[in-house]
């Protein structure tokens, strides 16, 4: 169970990692070129299946996190 | 598999879509095509506007003209080949590329023409390299032969075309200063001769300073095509009243055309010069006058009329035919239907009107003189051209199995007027009363070309060397 819970956490932090970066390449690649993205790719879709993938991240505890505050 | 293989294989998948994004924008080997029908948005096709002129339903339908789309590219393209598929067209339909950012000056090209069809199935026609050439009695067996002995350019009929005109004229170019009160808003161009003398003008203008935006005025003499000279006024904003002063060299003896290149608030006031020929071309906006009711005088077989003030609303007398303008913001036309190019007294009777014709205009009979060769308009018909010829670059629409028709024109982007990466077009369908019978745009396709990324480097390497 906790085995599955650590693949599924490490599958989500990976999406999200790439929606994030994707989004911060695709803004620089926008703002430096007009229309470069926005003339393809909604970037609006893009940032909600990135809040999405961040919101359920969140949700996941983190298997082999501890957390500090009960370490004293 | 492991985190890092995960990893790696996003990562390139993120660089070949920044890669695949990068090719796109670039265009590496200049060539690029968009299409639309515009009904769907879409990033390169701006919407077809104004609003009130467009009903979009399942089809976009043109109910009013002229009407404008924008075009997005992502850098500059040399040439443009736009193809259209259109429902049954109005008598004449065309299609413009802006040139001017000052002016709204559009490159016009023939979309389809019912005259010109119905002419160039007829046998007395010929067509070579996309020229049609009509003769009303055969003498010419080539283009060629037709453009080394062209006939008396007064028999001939130039459709978007650009025939040589050496016109000359016996009479003397100048003569002694006068001041003429044109009191006109906006740009505008008229023709004048010179037999030998430089041109010297003086324009008075007044700069309403009502648009936040500065825009410099410009009066520039041409022949032709050719920039024979030109000055410039810097809108300074907090300046009112100012003075262009222009005066070319010696000139070939011949026609030349003066633009004022400027925005609507400008009024030129007072036009001084010796040049003894001045006659208007294209829109002349009246918003100033000594005297009322004006006499003008104009050749155009069409006559149209506008005004955007409710008191300027009148009716325009064009040799004593009423031309009534009843609503404002909308064009009115009075067909007169000579073709002879006979003077015509027009008399308006309220001052801000804008009027237009397919001739000149003149603010005195004195000054009247038309150099142009006579164009083509929506009023022409086959059998009563008024003219032994007609020489027009056209080529005759396609009718497909849908029951649209499709035709296609070349575009010179070198010279076209882009702002934020977008070209301005315009379709426009003079004449026609698009509320009875709407115009539906079904598909518009552009295809782009120009420079490679290839000739680019060679370029940059070649000025480098």
């Amino acid at each position: 169970m906790a085995n599955k819970k650590i693949k599924l956490f490490l599958i989500v932090r990976e999406i999200s990692l790439a929606l994030g970066l994707g989004l911060l390449a695709l803004l620089i690649l926008e703002s430096l070129w007009k229309g470069s993205v926005l003339a393809y790719i909604n970037l609006n879709y893009w940032l909600i299946l990135w809040l999405i993938s961040v919101t359920i991240l969140l949700f996941i505890n983190n298997p082999n996190h501890t957390d500090e505050r009960f370490d004293h | 598999m492991t985190i890092k293989k995960w990893r790696l294989i996003w990562l390139s998948g993120l660089a070949i879509m920044l890669v695949i994004l990068l090719m796109l924008s670039v265009s590496p080997s200049g060539k690029a095509s968009y299409k639309t029908n515009f009904i769907k948005d879409s990033y390169f096709f701006g919407k077809l506007s104004p609003q009130e002129r467009i009903v979009i339903d399942n089809q976009a339908k043109i109910v009013g003209e002229p009407v404008y789309f924008s075009l997005f590219t992502h850098r500059p393209f040399s040439k443009a080949k736009l193809t259209i598929d259109f429902s049954t067209p109005p008598d004449l339909l065309e299609i413009g590329l802006r040139r001017d950012k000052t002016v709204w000056n559009f490159d016009l090209k023939p979309l389809y023409s019912s005259t010109v069809e119905k002419l160039a199935s007829s046998p007395k026609s010929f067509v070579e390299d996309g020229i049609i050439l009509w003769q009303k009695e055969k003498k010419y067996n080539s283009l060629d032969s037709f453009l080394s002995h062209l006939p008396r350019l007064s028999s001939v009929i130039s459709y978007r075309y650009a025939l040589p005109n050496n016109f000359k004229m016996s009479e003397q170019g100048s003569g002694e200063i006068k001041n003429y009160k044109i009191g006109l808003r906006g740009a505008f161009q008229f023709y004048t001769y010179s037999s030998g003398q430089p041109i010297e003008l003086s324009l008075d203008i007044k700069d309403r300073n009502e648009s936040v935006k500065p825009s410099d005025t410009e009066l520039n003499i041409y022949k032709g095509s050719e920039l024979v000279s030109s000055q410039k006024v810097v809108d300074e904003q907090k300046q009112v009243d100012k003075n262009i002063f222009i005066r070319s060299k010696n000139l070939e003896p011949g026609v030349y055309r003066v633009e004022l290149k400027a925005d609507d608030d400008i009024i030129s006031e007072n036009l001084k010069t010796a040049q003894k020929k001045i006659a208007f071309t294209g829109r002349l906006w009246i918003v100033e006058s000594d005297n009322l009711p004006k006499n003008i005088y104009s050749d155009s077989e069409t006559i149209s009329a506008q005004t955007n003030n409710p008191s300027s609303r009148q009716t325009v007398l064009v040799d004593g035919k009423k031309l009534n303008l009843e609503e404002t913001y909308k064009q009115f036309s009075l067909l007169t239907l000579d073709n002879s190019r006979k003077l015509k007294e027009v008399v308006i009777s309220k001052r801000d009107i804008i009027l237009s014709g397919d001739g000149v205009w003149s603010f005195s009979k004195d000054c009247f003189f038309d150099p142009t060769i006579k164009t083509l308009t929506a009023a022409s018909k086959e059998d009563a051209l008024g003219a032994d010829y007609l020489i027009a670059s056209y080529l005759p629409v396609q009718k497909l199995d849908n029951g649209f028709y499709r035709a296609s024109v070349d575009f010179d982007l070198n010279e076209a007027y882009r702002e934020d990466g977008k070209y301005s077009f315009m379709i426009s369908a003079p004449m026609a009363d698009l509320s009875k019978q709407p115009l539906i745009i079904k598909n518009l396709k552009v295809d782009l070309s120009g420079a490679s990324i290839k000739d680019a480097i060679y370029k940059v390497w070649q000025t480098k060397k």
